[in-house]
């Protein structure tokens, strides 16, 4: 005998080495024929042969041999099973059923007891005697029926004999052994599998008192028992201390796909995880050794070659004989660790992601309404520690009435996921943060929990506002560029500016102040300053600054506190650099943000392009008038080349020319009455005829074109002469004069009153395009008044002539010139579009003496007495 | 012919004139011209308008040779004045250089015409004869050109610039006067407007002669202004 396994030991009656020192032959039936056939491998299979105890009685088994192949070496394996006689198999079957049912109502710690077949108690679980304070032995052999009251008798009876089957009974009274009553229920199980008449159904009693207990148990109990019977749901095993199996249940295939024949004399240990078989070793001894069942955990290797990770209990079943052996009860939880595995990875992965995050991410329990857990970023956000955080709700935090919040809720946990939007959340200091909100349904645990992503668009929305903002500046500064560099009216330029300047940076009001010939900064253009108060600019912060500005070029800024102190100004004062000098003071009046160092550059840039444009527009008027200056100039020269043209033709015409014809009549005539004799003579008279006549003629050309004059004709014809002309154009001209046709004005009064009409009728004649003409001359009370209509375009007289030529520019000029010499007064009416009109005035010496050539004629008579 | 033939003087008497110029030597420069001339016999000189018109008073010629830029009066003036006063004694204006607004003013004062005061000796003496026989004296453009001008005067002027007192002709003129007058304001001569109208042009003459006395002008020239202005005739729109 190689070995043997405790079942072996019991069955046969030996104790093991007792059985090892014996041979195969001392157990085997010696009147047993079938033996040899056995032994001989001719017959195999399970086999009926009978063994022999140790007290020489025989019984019949099912055996089955393995191994011993006819070569030597191999052992022979023997497994055997009691395979009783008849009679004795059913009571071996009662004994072991009964076994069995004894095991069952000891473990469990409701008082249980067996019934014989009489109805006699043939035992009881110690607890019995617990609960009705016998002990177990004094009751054996009695009726049940013997403790029940008298008055609960029938039912007992009744009970007894329908034998229910897991139905609980109404509580019968048992008798205590001190004579009490104590209230029991019964729970009647026919463990048995077969009606027979030795049935014993086992009754449960339990103490009323204790029914959730008693429920409890009683699910306990089924466990066990389908452990026992191998029913089990997850694999069971019965294994020797040292791990080898006695028995496995069919369901061991389902866990670890080894057949359950396949595993009995193996040892559990060979199948376990080599890192945990020292704790698997462990967890067997501890079980053998404790009472109660140990709990352990430990991989095992699958039949495919996996390991599988099993929830394994061990009970203590050794002392037991029927059992003699450890259950072991196996749970895979394979899918189970690889879930819990991923669990916690992609928990941990989770973690990490909300951790790192940038959005402030927190978790709400939507029953209590408090944060759970907070982000980092949340925390900075808000300027809270997690900690805090965790002990408050999100009201604390949501700057928004709770019934929005409880709205936004809601809704999320209906839609499962939403966006909120952006919302302002309130941090620790009480200030304000804009946030962008998500929010989600998680499970965790099994609560619902909401789990809130806001992300801070603070910076966002400053970043927008700033963007928004420099764009506008952006625009607004590309259209004073635009505007500063079309226009070089300064009027417009600094209009302009300042309005500009006003919308980009929201100003109040804007001041341009330039130097007086003083050096006092003196207000030119201004906007927005009714926006002030009144003596706003003359705080002494103010007036400092402007000085400083002129003094050193540098921007000055400075506040201004108002008189009723209902709010603070600020100032921005900026030099106005017009080439390499400080032109003026740019003063700028506004809110705070000015104080801003974009708004300073903003206001800077403005400046310096508006400085230059009023550069532009200084220079440009400047040339402007320096050429108009130049126009009037050659105007005046032209002017004055032609009058010193017709001077001369005058002068010629009036003298020279005359005197040259002159002689040449004369020597004409000399030649006709007084020719010379000689040839010679006639020669030389000839020459000099020859010579006046050349005289004559380029006299001749010099006062060619001349047209006549006031001197010719008198002032009277001479108009008439000229508007007598205009009319020839076709012009409607006409012209009145209070004058008689001869009457003369002084000739300096002449000259100069026609001269001015020349010019009046040839600008008329230019310009304005008139339907009509009146020209008019009288003499009124002391003085002459010569006047031009037309009803032409017209012009602003105050306005500078712009497309003038020369001539005209210098015709209202020279006008006055004259007229002002004269003492007299020229004034000259027009509006657009309705004409202009001419008056001057000159006033007239009291006498009109003749101041020409021969004044004043003495006629004398020389008589004999004077 | 002489100037004693037909026109004004009509009997052999020389005609008289008269000169006006404040420069001496224009005087005696024109004086020379027409010394050895047989009709004309110059009875008097003055040296400003005034004197002219004095001048002109005291000896009646039958022409003034006129200066125009005078002190005291100027040469218009005193055409006017004398024709004013004397409407008998044509007036030739002196001038320098032909201008037209010259020309037209002087026309319309009551000058005949004008002559350049360097023209040649010529020139002058059949200036002066054309006058006195009542021809043209004026070239032909300038003639035009003048009574254009005076035309549109008389049609657009406010006023008609009659001289004062000056209504109409006396007497009322013939059709026959009215169309030579017509030939004559065109500037043509007596020959063309005999060919004109197929008469003699002792005939034309004679018409125009009448017409000159009814309208109380001095010369043909100052005829035809006269009767523009009374708009007895219209400038013919040819």
């Amino acid at each position: 005998m190689l070995d043997a396994n405790a079942s072996a030991c019991v069955l046969l009656g030996y104790e093991r080495d007792e059985l090892m020192e014996r041979g195969l032959n001392h157990v085997t039936d010696p009147t047993d024929e079938r033996w040899e056939v056995a032994l001989s491998g001719q017959e195999r299979g399970e086999l009926d042969l009978r063994l022999r105890r140790s007290d020489g009685s025989v019984f019949a088994a099912w055996v089955v041999l393995t191994g011993g192949a006819e070569n030597d070496g191999d052992p022979l394996g023997v497994v055997f099973r009691e395979r009783p006689l008849e009679a004795e198999a059913e009571q071996r079957e009662q004994d072991a059923a009964a076994r069995v049912c004894r095991v069952l109502v000891d473990t469990v710690p409701d008082p249980g007891v067996l019934y014989g077949a009489d109805n006699t108690l043939s035992h009881l679980s110690p607890s019995v005697g617990q609960v009705l304070g016998y002990d177990p032995e004094e009751l054996l052999g009695i009726s049940a029926l013997d403790l029940v009251h008298p008055e609960d008798l029938a039912s007992a009876a009744h009970e007894a004999r329908a034998a229910a089957s897991g139905k609980s009974s109404s509580p019968l009274r048992y008798r205590h052994k001190d004579g009490s009553w104590v209230h029991l229920e019964k729970v009647t199980s026919n463990l048995l599998p077969h009606d027979s008449n030795a049935e014993g159904p086992v009754v449960d009693s339990r103490d009323f008192a204790e029914r959730e207990r008693a429920e409890d148990a009683l699910r306990q109990t089924r466990d066990r028992y389908r452990a026992l019977v191998g029913d089990s749901l997850g694999a069971m095993a019965m294994v020797e201390p040292d791990g080898a199996v006695v028995y496995a249940s069919p369901a061991f295939e389902g866990v670890l796909g080894y057949a359950s024949e396949e595993l009995i004399e193996k040892n559990v240990l060979d199948y376990v995880h080599p890192e945990e078989e020292q704790r698997a070793r462990e967890t067997f001894v501890e079980a053998s050794r404790s009472g109660g069942p140990v709990a352990s955990e430990f991989r095992m290797r699958h039949a495919d070659g996996s390991w599988r990770h099993l929830r394994v209990r061990v009970s203590n079943y050794l002392d037991d004989p029927s059992v003699g052996a450890l259950i072991v009860d196996l749970n895979d939880v394979t899918k189970q660790k690889k879930a819990e595995e991923a669990l916690r990875q992609s928990e941990g992965r989770y973690r990490a992601v909300v951790e790192q995050a940038n959005e402030g991410i927190y978790l709400v329990d939507v029953q209590t309404m408090s944060i759970l857990e907070a982000n980092a970023a949340l925390c900075d956000t808000l300027g809270y520690t997690a900690d805090e955080l965790r002990r408050l709700k999100p009201y604390d935090i949501v700057a928004h009435e709770p019934e929005s919040v409880d709205r936004n809720v809601r809704r999320t946990l209906e839609e499962k996921r939403s966006h909120i939007g952006e919302q302002k959340y309130r941090r620790k200091d009480g200030s304000l943060a804009d946030v962008d909100v998500y929010a989600g349904v998680v499970s965790h645990a099994d609560r619902a929990v909401l789990s809130v992503v806001a992300q801070d668009v603070s910076g966002r929305k400053r970043t927008e506002e700033n963007l928004r903002r420099s764009l506008g500046v952006l625009l607004a500064l590309r259209e004073a560029g635009q505007i500063l560099g079309s226009t070089l009216e300064t009027e417009e330029i600094v209009t302009r500016l300042l309005t500009i300047m006003r919308g980009v940076s929201g100003l109040t009001a804007a001041v341009i102040s330039v130097e007086d010939e003083f050096g006092q900064p003196k207000i030119w253009r201004e906007v927005g300053l009714e926006g002030l108060w009144r003596k706003a600019r003359y705080a002494s912060h103010a007036e400092e600054a402007r000085r400083a500005v002129l003094d050193a070029g540098e921007h000055q800024l400075f506040r201004l506190q108002s008189p009723e102190g209902s709010g603070q100004l600020v100032g921005l004062c900026l030099p106005l650099r017009m080439k390499d000098r400080i032109a003026g003071v740019l003063e700028a009046y506004g809110p705070e943000s000015l104080a801003g160092d974009d708004a300073v550059d903003i206001l800077r840039s403005l400046a310096a392009q508006a400085a230059s444009a009023l550069e532009n527009a200084r220079l440009y008027g400047e040339l402007a008038e320096r050429e108009r200056r130049l126009a009037d100039l050659i105007g005046q020269l032209f002017t004055a080349q032609e009058e010193e043209r017709r001077r001369v033709a005058y002068e010629v015409h009036d003298g020279l020319a005359q005197v040259a014809a002159a002689a040449h009549q004369h020597l004409q005539g000399f030649a006709r009455f007084h020719p010379p004799d000689s040839e010679d003579g006639q020669a030389l008279l000839s020459q000099a005829l020859e010579l006046v006549q050349r005289t004559v003629g380029e006299a001749r050309r010099v006062i060619a074109n001349l047209r006549p004059t006031a001197d010719d004709f008198g002032l009277g014809t001479a108009l008439r002469i000229e508007t007598d002309r205009l009319r020839e154009e076709g012009y409607r001209i006409d012209y009145e004069s209070n004058l008689d046709e001869d009457e003369r004005l002084p000739v300096a009064v002449e000259t100069a009153l026609f001269r001015i009409a020349q010019e009046a009728l040839t600008n008329v004649r230019r310009h304005a395009g008139s339907p009509r003409v009146h020209v008019t001359l009288d003499r009124l009370e002391g003085r002459a008044r010569l006047g031009i209509r037309d009803w032409g375009r017209g012009f602003d007289p105050a306005a500078p002539r712009v497309g003038d030529g020369p001539g005209e520019r210098v015709g209202l000029n020279s006008m006055q010139e004259r007229v002002a010499l004269l003492g007299g007064s020229f004034l000259v009416k027009s509006r657009p579009g309705l004409g202009a009109l001419v008056t001057v005035e000159v006033p007239l010496p009291a006498e009109e003496p003749d101041k020409d050539e021969g004044s004043g004629l003495l006629i004398a008579e020389l008589g004999e007495d004077s | 012919m002489g100037f004693s033939e037909g026109g004004r003087t009509g009997g052999g008497r020389p005609a008289r004139l008269v000169i006006a110029d404040d420069h001496d030597f224009v005087r005696s420069g024109i004086k020379v011209m027409l010394s050895g001339e047989a009709g004309l016999q110059i009875v008097g000189e003055a040296t400003d308008g005034q004197e002219a018109l004095e001048l002109c008073g005291r000896e009646r010629p039958d022409l003034a040779l006129m200066d125009v830029r005078m002190p005291r009066m100027d040469g218009l003036t005193a055409t006017r004045s004398i024709k004013r006063s004397f409407p008998e004694i044509s007036v030739l204006i002196l001038t320098m250089h032909e201008n037209e607004d010259y020309l037209l003013e002087a026309v319309k004062a009551g000058a005949a015409g004008y002559v350049l005061k360097d023209a040649p000796q010529q020139e002058l003496v059949t200036a002066i004869r054309k006058v006195l026989e009542g021809e043209v004296t004026l070239n032909r453009r300038l003639a035009t050109g003048l009574l254009r001008r005076l035309a549109n005067d008389a049609r657009g002027a406010a006023a008609p610039r009659t001289e004062a007192g000056r209504s109409g002709p006396a007497q009322p003129l013939t059709a026959r006067e009215l169309e030579v007058l017509e030939h004559v304001a065109l500037g043509q001569t007596n020959r063309e407007i005999a060919q004109e109208f197929v008469i003699s042009v002792g005939t034309v003459k004679n018409h125009v002669e009448h017409v000159i006395a009814k309208l109380e002008a001095s010369d043909r020239t100052q005829a035809a202004v006269r009767a523009l202005e009374l708009r007895l005739i219209d400038f013919p729109r040819s």
